[in-house]
Formats: structure tokens, C-alpha cells, sequence
């Protein structure tokens, strides 16, 4: 009992250590992170041209996924954010044509029909991140 | 005596390795076994082939969402109006850790059931209709070959009664 109360400095962090390793990791864990960005761009081509765009900007260093809707007029991607910048895929679009990218129309975020988790999405997200950096079941895995 | 039966123990020894190596050799070598068959996840690329159909299957929703009349601003848009970056995020990684495990991924998905995931949400047929186009688009803009295309989607409509009518 003494020796545990000499060593009480330990607990927390073998503590933290089982927490974090207590279930395998998730998938999702391995994927690198994203952020999303979408712009309303006027006069958007259609057909194999919209594909052919499509596919020059899915080509950016850094882009993981690009959408473009004629219909809806809107241009969305999906980027790393270590590898790509908003300005950069701006300069990309405007570069691909004459196209000039307008923020989205604010929408309003409707009233929740059901009860949310009471948990900013942010802490969930960060314990996540924590999780992961402390377990080492990830270097047994091959994903 | 004693000086033979040594002798013939080593003898008895002898001819008993003989007897098993002769029976070794006479023997066919047992056939190697056939590689297991590829799953389904490692055809898709792993980890990065689900994730950047994910994130394809995002980017699809985002575009095709921002008309009044659109099937899927219903069901997203509570997602994708801003300060629910996050959020994405969330669903992001709870449909890689979902495809990842259902087409054979070393990992197990942690999240609701699509039962739980969905209630209150009354999703009908036709937007779940339009999801399907969207994740389809996102296969084809990644390169999935039609094989990989019909097996995932077989698995995606699987769900549609979990999904549907909560």
C-alpha cells in the first residue's frame, strides 16, 4: 500500500494507457483528416466538359474528392488541409476557366427534430484523436 | 550380451528412421493451400480506397444538395449548414469504419445500428433512391470496377429496410 502511495504518480497515466487501449481502433483512425469547402460558380459546364472539369480539379495536390452540379450550379470539395488551401483551389477553378467561386447562400441550421448529444462535436472528435495516439494496438494492425 | 543389446537397440533405431523417411518420401507432398480470395475491402484500396469513396460520396452530397427541391437536402442539410463541420466529420468516419467492416476490413464499426442511426428521421424510399445515385457517382468517379461496384452497392440496398420508414 505504501509502495502505491509513493508510486501514486503512476496510476493516471497507466490509467489514460488502458483507456486507450482498451478497444481496438477504429478505421477511421488511419484516414487523414478533411475539410470540405463548396462554392456557388455560375455558368458551370455540362456533360463530358463538366467531367472533364471535374476531373482537373479532383487532380489538385491535396483533393481528395470534387463535385460539381451545372444543375445547382455548385462546386464542392473535399481536401487534405495540410496539402491544399482554400485559395490554392480557388486559384485552381479560376485558373480552369472563367469561373469565379461566391460563397454558398447562408442557411440556416433547422431546429433538431430529435435529441442531440449534448457533447460538442469537437470534444468527441478531440478524445477521439487522444485515443488513437495512445494506442498501440494501431501498430497491430495492417489496414 | 550386454555388448549386443546397444547394438541392436542402435539397429532398432536405425531401421524405425529408415521406415519413417521411406514412408515420408513414398508419400504425396500435401498440396499447398489456395490464397484466401481477396475481400472486397482490399479490392476497394484499404483504408484509402473506402475513405475517398467517402469522401467522393460527401463532396456528391454537398453539390447536389443546395437546390430547394433536392431529395437530399432534407436528410443532410441539418449537416451541412455551417458550424456543423464537425458533424461531417462524425459521419464521415462513421460510414468508412461501416464500409470498411462490411466489405471485409480488419476492423470493427463501433457506431449505432442503421435502425438506431435513423429513427426520427423518416427516411423514404426515394431519398434513399437518391443516396444510392450519389454513392454510385462516387464509385465511378474513383475507378471502382463494375464487380466491386455491384458487390458494395448489394450491400448498401441491404440496408434500405433498416434505413427506410424510422
Amino acid at each position: 500500500m505504501s509502495a502505491l502511495l509513493r508510486r501514486g504518480w503512476v496510476v493516471g497515466p497507466l490509467a489514460l494507457l488502458a483507456w486507450a487501449n482498451w478497444e481496438a481502433p477504429a478505421l477511421h483512425s488511419y484516414a487523414a483528416p478533411i475539410e470540405l469547402v463548396a462554392w456557388q460558380v455560375p455558368h458551370l459546364p455540362t456533360g463530358p466538359a463538366a467531367e472533364a472539369l471535374r476531373a482537373h480539379l479532383a487532380a489538385q495536390p491535396g483533393v481528395r474528392a470534387c463535385a460539381l452540379s451545372a444543375a445547382t450550379g455548385t462546386v464542392s470539395f473535399v481536401y487534405r488541409p495540410g496539402e491544399a488551401t482554400e485559395a490554392g483551389l480557388r486559384r485552381a477553378l479560376a485558373g480552369a476557366g472563367p469561373y469565379a467561386p461566391r460563397a454558398l447562400p447562408a442557411a440556416p441550421a433547422p431546429a433538431p427534430a430529435a435529441r442531440q448529444c449534448p457533447v460538442p462535436a469537437g470534444y468527441v472528435l478531440g478524445l477521439e484523436r487522444l485515443r488513437f495516439a495512445l494506442n498501440l494496438r494501431r501498430f497491430f494492425v495492417a489496414v | 550380451m550386454k555388448i549386443f543389446l546397444p547394438v541392436r537397440k542402435s539397429l532398432l533405431a536405425g531401421a524405425l528412421l529408415l521406415a519413417a523417411t521411406a514412408c515420408s518420401k513414398s508419400s504425396d507432398p500435401a498440396p499447398a493451400p489456395a490464397p484466401a480470395p481477396a475481400t472486397l475491402y482490399s479490392r476497394l484500396g484499404n483504408v484509402d480506397g473506402v475513405s475517398k469513396v467517402v469522401d467522393s460520396f460527401l463532396a456528391n452530397v454537398i453539390a447536389e444538395s443546395q437546390t430547394s427541391n433536392s431529395s437530399l437536402k432534407r436528410t443532410f442539410n441539418p449537416l451541412l449548414t455551417s458550424g456543423n463541420a464537425q458533424r461531417v466529420t462524425l459521419l464521415r468516419d462513421n460510414l468508412i469504419d461501416q464500409i470498411g467492416q462490411a466489405t471485409g476490413g480488419p476492423l470493427v464499426y463501433k457506431g449505432l445500428t442503421m435502425t438506431a442511426a435513423h429513427k426520427g428521421m423518416a427516411i423514404t424510399t426515394q431519398e434513399f433512391g437518391v443516396f444510392g445515385v450519389a454513392f454510385t457517382k462516387a464509385l465511378t468517379d474513383n475507378g471502382v470496377k463494375d464487380p466491386e461496384k455491384t458487390e458494395l452497392l448489394t450491400i448498401i440496398t441491404s440496408l434500405q429496410s433498416q434505413v427506410v420508414g424510422q
